[in-house]
């Protein structure tokens, strides 16, 4: 093929283009263009939950409890310092958790809690980025319960580890991230709410207060836990705190997910509490007898609940502006082609804009899809020894039976136990990443 | 409006490039262990110490974390007390005599062949005479716009027999981050 013909001959002049060439190619340019930036947008807003095949792999491990498969494929997502990064190291570091890879866990956990106890973590580009083009630039730090959950599970590796100096700070840092966002004008009353709201935070601070010898500081954080929650006096039973050699953590059930709400730029988290109705009690079997947990089996938390409290109105509020804005342009775009003379280039250029406009309005759909729905927290008394352990949630498929569980002559030995449909068990302590480490010290084996 | 929106996103920080935070750093760890180091070079009791007994035998504990609302993690808390040990170690050699203490020891031991260098003795084998302990606490207040630390770090040598003092230093200091819209 010869480009020759296509040279404009010198000897002839150049004809003066038409006004409707010039003009269709000065559309057909900048569609080009704004195609290209709706490609760009629409990759980005395609994916606003921050899940690749990478991810979607280990969520689905990590619900057949394949736990150390989950943080194979979570580790390298983790390690990239993209705006997931906080994302990906809390996934990880369920995953870890779950698999009793303590030190592996804590390290995931801690890295999160660095950025999110971090300021200015989104500079001036990402925060441009985010509310210009799409909110997925921002580093995903986590709706308040969402925080706070990171430091929960911080302070429950080292609660678990016996260090409760750091376990008492980051409980200290779960109910500082949900006042957080409550202090503008907080009343008294609002900070008794969150208080009671997030029960385990409050409850756990108090033992580590406890094995602290800081016995004064316990008694007021369990009086006042008491008077914020009475269905929880049971678990703040003065005698059961102070006997229990056993400290059970029970998770049931799957956490809030978020959601586009009919328009792409409304985000919200669902089920309702309402919609999938109330936690079912917890039952326990040691050695095959069932135990009279009496008022240890109300849940503590409802993340359900706590999720519904989203206090990050300010960017719901740009994405609603951006996509009125970009379904108004669309309209004059559609005026502009049916009208009696149309003017197709005015109209596509009205639409492309708007359609550009109405991608970066999408909701960013990120969130920690492995939390539970509650977590149980009961401390028990059992005889030293090693016992079997069953967990079930009545008629609701949720149950898991555990061999060789230790309870000590003297101390606590906490256990956490993530308990779904598919996690059912028998599984045998000690699980194969604490195999090396020392056992609480019994008197005799069962 | 692709050539604006490029650079825009070129432009991202990552993750853990931007952001600062109110805990104690490295800068922190470097200007503490400096100053107390010299500190306890400086104390006139101590010097009367090595007068009287000659090198002290001293175990270094990790710091205990008295802070609120602020993780120390195990390595943290190790630097902060294991610096001043280096560099009393580094400028001092002939005044003090450093003993692990017995957890680190017997943490070490059970991963003996993994290291290549001698464990030396056990703790049991030496007994110390003093230890060197620190005890971090702060007051630690967030709301929406900002989280703000202040921090009191207590370093102390105590005689190990009768639990008095040798020496004690300390090291305060403020920290504030103010958040912006996307915190």
């Amino acid at each position: 093929m010869s480009f020759a013909r296509h040279q404009p001959d010198p000897q002839t002049p150049n004809p003066e283009p038409s006004p409707y060439v010039h003009h269709s190619s000065f559309i057909i340019h900048h569609f080009l263009h704004a195609s290209v930036v709706l490609l760009l947008l629409t990759t980005i807003a395609c994916n606003p939950t921050g899940r690749n095949p990478e991810v979607n792999r280990a969520l689905t491990d990590f619900s057949f409890g394949q736990y150390d498969l989950a943080a194979q494929s979570l580790r390298p997502q983790a390690a990239n310092t993209n705006e997931n990064y906080v994302l990906n190291n809390v996934r990880l570091g369920s995953a870890l958790l779950a698999d009793y890879n303590l030190d592996a866990a804590e390290a995931a956990f801690y890295k999160a809690y660095e950025v999110i106890n971090s300021t200015g973590v989104n500079d001036a580009g990402r925060s441009t980025a985010a509310i210009a083009v799409a909110e997925q630039f921002k580093v995903w730090k986590g709706e308040p319960f969402e925080r706070a959950m990171v430091n929960f599970y911080l302070g429950l590796v080292y609660y678990i580890r016996h260090d409760y100096n750091n376990a008492r700070a980051a409980f200290e840092n779960a109910l500082f991230k949900l006042r957080d966002y409550g202090e503008g004008d907080l009343k008294e009353d609002k900070y008794q709410q969150i208080d009671s709201d997030f029960a385990i935070a409050y409850y756990m601070l108090a033992k580590c207060h406890l094995k602290l010898a800081n016995e004064d500081k316990a008694n007021d954080l369990f009086h006042r836990l008491a008077n914020l929650r009475p269905d929880l006096r049971g678990l703040i039973d003065d005698n059961r705190t102070a006997e229990n050699n056993v400290l059970l953590i029970v998770e049931f059930g799957q956490g809030p997910m978020k959601v586009n709400l009919g328009d792409n730029s409304i985000a919200v988290f669902r089920p309702k509490p309402e919609e999938v109705g109330p936690i079912p009690r917890i039952n326990i079997t040691v050695d095959g007898k069932p135990l009279d947990l009496r008022q240890l089996n109300t849940p503590p938390v409802d993340l359900l609940a706590l999720a519904q409290d989203r206090r990050w109105q300010t960017f719901d509020t740009i994405r609603l502006t951006k996509s009125a804005i970009s379904m108004g342009l669309m309209g004059v775009g559609a005026y502009q082609a049916s009208k009696r003379h149309p003017d197709y280039g005015t109209a596509a250029a009205f639409i492309a804009a708007g359609a550009l406009l109405k991608a970066s309005s999408q909701a960013d759909l990120r969130y920690w899809e492995m939390l539970p729905r509650s977590v149980f927290l009961l401390p028990l008394r059992i005889s030293p020894g090693k016992h079997d352990i069953s967990i079930n949630f009545g008629s609701h498929g949720f149950n898991q039976s555990w061999r060789g569980i230790v309870a000590p002559d003297s101390g606590e030995a906490t256990y956490y136990f993530r308990v779904t449909p598919h996690t059912r068990g028998p599984y045998t302590w000690p699980p194969a990443n604490l195999a090396d480490q020392p056992a609480p010290k019994i008197s005799q084996a069962r | 409006m692709l050539l604006l929106l490029l650079p825009l996103i070129a432009g991202c920080a990552s993750a853990v490039s931007a952001g600062h935070n109110t805990a104690l750093d490295s800068v922190d760890l470097t200007s503490m262990t400096d100053d107390m180091a010299h500190k306890i070079m400086a104390s006139p009791a101590v010097q009367r110490a090595l007068a009287q007994n000659g090198k002290l035998k001293v175990v270094v504990q990790p710091v205990e974390n008295k802070m609120v609302a602020e993780i120390l993690p195990r390595g943290a808390a190790e630097a902060f007390t294991g610096r001043v040990r280096a560099l009393l170690s580094e400028f001092a050699p002939d005044k003090f005599t450093w003993l692990m203490n017995r957890d680190d020891f017997n943490a070490l031991r059970r991963r003996e062949r993994d290291l290549d260098f001698p464990l030396g003795p056990s703790p049991d084998a030496i007994q110390p005479e003093y230890a060197l302990v620190a005890r971090f606490n702060s007051i630690t207040t967030e709301d929406p716009k900002h989280r703000a630390s202040y921090y009191l770090c207590i370093y102390e040598l105590t005689n190990i027999q009768d639990r008095t003092s040798l020496w004690t230093g300390k090291y305060e200091v403020k920290k504030t981050a103010l958040k912006g819209f996307m915190d």
